[in-house]
C-alpha cells in the first residue's frame, strides 16, 4: 500500500512548479470559489422560492376575490330563494312551519343591493386584481347572468302576477350565476394547489441540490486541503528525519524531495549541508587521528628523556656518586621538582586527549568506594600533616561497593583531595563525605581554603584554567579538574563546585545508581 | 492528521445537519394550519350537536360577542339578537324532533392566520317521520379570539342546487 507521500496525486501536486505561497493562495481561492458557488446557489434557491411565494400570494388574492364573487352570488341566490318562498329555508326559519309563499315586497327590497353588486361585479375594483384573459371570458358570462337576473327581478317587481314563473327563472339564473362564480373560484383554487405542489417539489429538489452541492464543496475543499498539506507535510517530515539522522552523525544518505517549490530547494540544501558536514567530519576525524598519534608519539618522546632526567636527578640527590654542596643539592631539587611537574603535565595531556578522542575505555567493575576514598586520604595525608591541615572522612555505611572504573575514580578522588589540601592553609581542614541520594551516590570533598569566586566556578573545569590562587602557588597543570570532569561524565555522573570567596569550597561528583550493587 | 480529518468531517456534517434542520422548519407552519382547520371543523360538530339537543347555550358558545347574522333579508347584531333567531328556528322548537345530520354533507374551511371561513350545508331529519325536514346552508366568517375560533358573521343560505 502506498504511503500518503507516495500517492501519485500528492506527488503530482508536489511537483507543480510553483511556490508554496502560490499553492496555498490557489487552494484558499479555490475553497473561497466553492463557498461562493454554494452561496450563489443558495441565493438562486431563495430567489426561486421568493418568486413562487409571490405567485402563490397573487393566486391566493385571486382565490379570495373569486370566493367573494361566489359569496355575493350565493347571497343573491339566497335572497331570491327566500323571497320566492324557498320551502327549506322558510321551514327552518319559521320554527318548522310551511313556507308563506313568494313575496314581491321582499324582492323589491333587494333590488337596490342587487344593482350595487352588479355595478362592481367582476371589475378590478371588486376583485382587487386584474383577471387573466380566460378568467375575463368567464367573468363576462357572470356579468351577463347578473344582467339577466336584474331584468327578471325588475320584471317581478313591475308585474306581481307573473311573479311565480319569473321567480323560478330568477332562481335558476342565480343558481347559474353562483355555479359560474364557483367554477372561477375552484379553477383558481386548483391552480393554487398545483402551484403549492410544484413549490413543494421545487423545494425538495432545491434542498437536495443545495445539500449535494454543499456536501460536494466540503469534500472538494477537504480533498484539496489534504492534498496540499500532504504535499507539504511529507517533504517536511522527510527533511526533519534526515536532519535528525545528521544530528546523530549519519551522513550516509540524501533526502529525496521532489517538490518544485521552496521545500525542494530546502531538500537540496539539506543534501548539500549533509555532504559538507560529512567532508568536515572526515577531515576532523583525520585531524583527530593525527593529533592522537602526535600526542602519543610526543608523550613517548618526551617521557623517555624525562625519565632519564628524573632518574639521574634522584641518583644525584641520593648522593650515590658523592656529596653535593648546598647549591648543587638545591639545583638538583629544582630539576627533580620541575621534571615531576612536567611528567604530570604530559600524563594529564595524554589522558585528556585520549578522553577527547574517545580512546578511553572504562573498565567497569565492582569495587569498594569506601576503600578508594580511604586510600585517597592516605595518599594526601603526608602533605596534609606537613601543611597542618586536618583530614576527615565520613562515609555513609550504606555506600560501599560501586560499579565503575576504579582506577579512574581513584584518579578523580586523588585530584580533588590533592587540590583541597594544596589550597587549604595551615589550621584548616579537608573532609571527605559520601552518601546515597535518590538514584545516585554523591562524593563530596570540602575544604576551608580561600574559596572560589562565582565567576571562576565554571571556568576551572576547562583545560589550563586556574584560579588566581592556583596561578600564584605555581602548582598544578590546570588540567586536573578538566580531566576529572570528563572522567566523571564518561561514567554518566556530574561534577560541580559550591564555593564562595573566603568560605572554602566543596567539590561534589556523582555516580549513577545503575552502577551500584 | 486523523484528528484534523475527524474534526473537519464533523464540522461539515454539523453544518449540513443544521442547514437541513433550518430548511425543514417550514413544516411547522403547515402543522399550525392543520391544527386550526381541525378546531374550525369542531365548530360544525358543535353546531349540529347543539341543534340536535336543543342546547341554545352550547350554540351561543360558538359566537363572538359582537357577531352578526344575516338571514331572511335581515341582519341581527349581537348574541342576544342571534339567540332570538335560534329560539324561533325549527330545530329548537319543543314540538320538533329534528336530528341534525353531522358531519354536514358539504363543508368548506379556509384559514388565513387568525381569520377563517366555514361553509356547510346540512340536512335536518325529522325523527318522527324519518324524512328530511329541511336542508339549509350557512356561510360563516370566523376569527381567532383569545386562542378560540368564534363566528363573527353568518349569512344563511339555501343549499346549492348544482355541484
Amino acid at each position: 500500500m502506498l504511503s500518503v507521500t507516495e500517492n501519485p496525486i500528492v506527488r503530482a501536486v508536489a511537483r507543480i512548479h510553483a511556490k508554496v505561497r502560490t499553492k496555498l493562495l490557489v487552494a484558499f481561492l479555490s475553497i473561497a470559489a466553492l463557498l461562493v458557488v454554494v452561496a450563489l446557489l443558495g441565493l438562486r434557491v431563495f430567489g426561486q422560492s421568493n418568486l413562487r411565494a409571490e405567485r402563490l400570494g397573487a393566486l391566493q388574492v385571486r382565490v379570495a376575490g373569486y370566493q367573494q364573487l361566489e359569496a355575493d352570488a350565493a347571497v343573491l341566490r339566497q335572497e331570491l330563494a327566500i323571497c320566492a318562498g324557498n320551502a327549506d329555508y322558510q321551514t327552518w326559519l319559521n320554527g318548522g312551519r310551511p313556507s308563506a309563499g313568494p313575496s314581491p315586497t321582499c324582492l323589491r327590497s333587494i333590488r337596490q343591493p342587487v344593482s350595487s353588486v352588479l355595478a362592481l361585479l367582476g371589475t378590478s375594483i371588486q376583485l382587487g386584481f386584474k383577471p387573466t384573459p380566460s378568467e375575463s371570458r368567464a367573468l363576462r358570462k357572470v356579468r351577463a347572468d347578473y344582467r339577466s337576473v336584474k331584468h327578471v327581478v325588475a320584471a317581478i317587481a313591475a308585474s306581481p302576477r307573473a311573479s311565480g314563473r319569473l321567480h323560478a327563472q330568477a332562481e335558476q339564473l342565480s343558481v347559474d350565476l353562483e355555479v359560474a362564480a364557483r367554477n372561477l373560484a375552484q379553477a383558481t383554487t386548483a391552480k393554487t394547489k398545483a402551484l403549492i405542489a410544484q413549490n413543494q417539489r421545487s423545494y425538495s429538489n432545491s434542498r437536495n441540490l443545495f445539500i449535494g452541492v454543499a456536501a460536494g464543496a466540503v469534500v472538494l475543499a477537504l480533498a484539496l486541503g489534504l492534498l496540499l498539506s500532504w504535499s507539504l507535510v511529507g517533504p517536511i517530515q522527510l527533511i526533519g528525519g534526515r536532519l535528525a539522522a545528521i544530528a546523530s552523525g549519519d551522513f550516509s544518505r540524501h533526502v529525496d524531495v521532489r517538490n518544485r517549490d521552496e521545500l525542494g530547494d530546502l531538500g537540496r540544501n539539506v543534501n548539500r549541508m549533509n555532504d559538507e558536514l560529512q567532508r568536515l567530519y572526515r577531515a576532523l576525524e583525520t585531524a583527530s587521528e593525527h593529533k592522537s598519534a602526535f600526542l602519543a608519539n610526543m608523550s613517548h618522546e618526551l617521557r623517555t628523556p624525562l625519565n632519564a632526567i628524573i632518574g639521574f636527578s634522584q641518583v644525584l640527590r641520593e648522593k650515590l656518586f658523592g656529596e653535593l654542596n648546598e647549591k648543587q643539592d638545591e639545583y638538583v631539587g629544582d630539576i627533580l621538582s620541575s621534571s615531576d611537574h612536567l611528567l604530570a603535565l604530559i600524563n594529564d595531556i595524554l589522558d585528556l586527549s585520549k578522553v577527547e578522542a574517545g580512546q578511553v575505555e572504562l573498565e567497569i567493575a565492582p569495587f569498594s568506594l569506601r576503600e578508594a576514598l580511604e586510600r585517597g586520604v592516605v595518599m594526601v595525608k603526608e602533605r596534609a600533616l606537613k601543611d597542618g591541615v586536618e583530614l576527615g572522612l565520613a562515609i555513609d555505611p550504606s555506600v560501599d561497593v560501586v560499579e565503575a572504573d576504579e582506577r579512574r575514580i581513584r584518579q578523580v578522588v586523588f585530584n580533588l583531595l590533592s587540590n583541597a589540601v594544596k589550597f587549604t592553609p595551615a589550621g584548616g581542614s579537608v573532609e571527605v563525605r559520601s552518601a546515597q541520594i535518590n538514584s545516585e551516590v554523591q562524593i563530596s570533598i570540602a575544604d576551608t581554603g580561600p574559596g572560589i569566586a562565582s565567576e571562576d566556578q565554571e571556568r576551572i573545569f576547562e583545560e589550563f584554567q586556574q584560579t588566581e590562587v592556583g596561578i600564584e602557588q605555581r602548582e598544578g597543570t590546570g588540567l586536573g579538574l578538566a580531566l576529572s570532569k570528563r572522567l566523571i561524565e564518561l561514567h554518566g555522573g556530574r561534577i560541580w563546585v559550591e564555593s564562595a570567596s573566603g568560605e572554602g569550597s566543596t567539590f561534589t561528583f556523582t555516580l549513577p545508581l545503575p552502577r551500584l550493587r | 492528521m486523523k484528528k484534523l480529518l475527524t474534526s473537519v468531517t464533523l464540522i461539515g456534517l454539523g453544518v449540513l445537519i443544521t442547514g437541513y434542520g433550518a430548511w425543514g422548519k417550514d413544516s411547522g407552519a403547515s402543522d399550525k394550519k392543520l391544527a386550526d382547520m381541525y378546531r374550525i371543523d369542531q365548530i360544525e360538530k358543535t353546531w349540529h350537536k347543539a341543534a340536535s339537543r336543543k342546547n341554545l347555550k352550547l350554540m351561543m358558545s360558538l359566537w363572538a360577542p359582537k357577531a352578526t347574522m344575516t338571514v331572511g333579508g335581515h341582519t341581527y347584531t349581537g348574541k342576544t339578537a342571534i339567540r332570538g333567531v335560534f329560539e324561533r328556528s325549527g330545530p329548537f322548537q319543543a314540538q320538533n324532533h329534528w336530528e341534525s345530520d353531522t358531519p354536514a354533507y358539504k363543508i368548506r374551511i379556509t384559514v388565513d392566520g387568525n381569520k377563517g371561513t366555514l361553509y356547510f350545508e346540512c340536512h335536518y331529519i325529522d325523527v318522527d317521520t324519518g324524512k328530511v325536514a329541511t336542508a339549509v346552508g350557512a356561510d360563516q366568517e370566523l376569527r381567532k379570539i383569545n386562542g378560540k375560533w368564534l363566528i363573527i358573521n353568518l349569512a344563511a343560505s339555501t343549499v346549492t342546487l348544482k355541484p
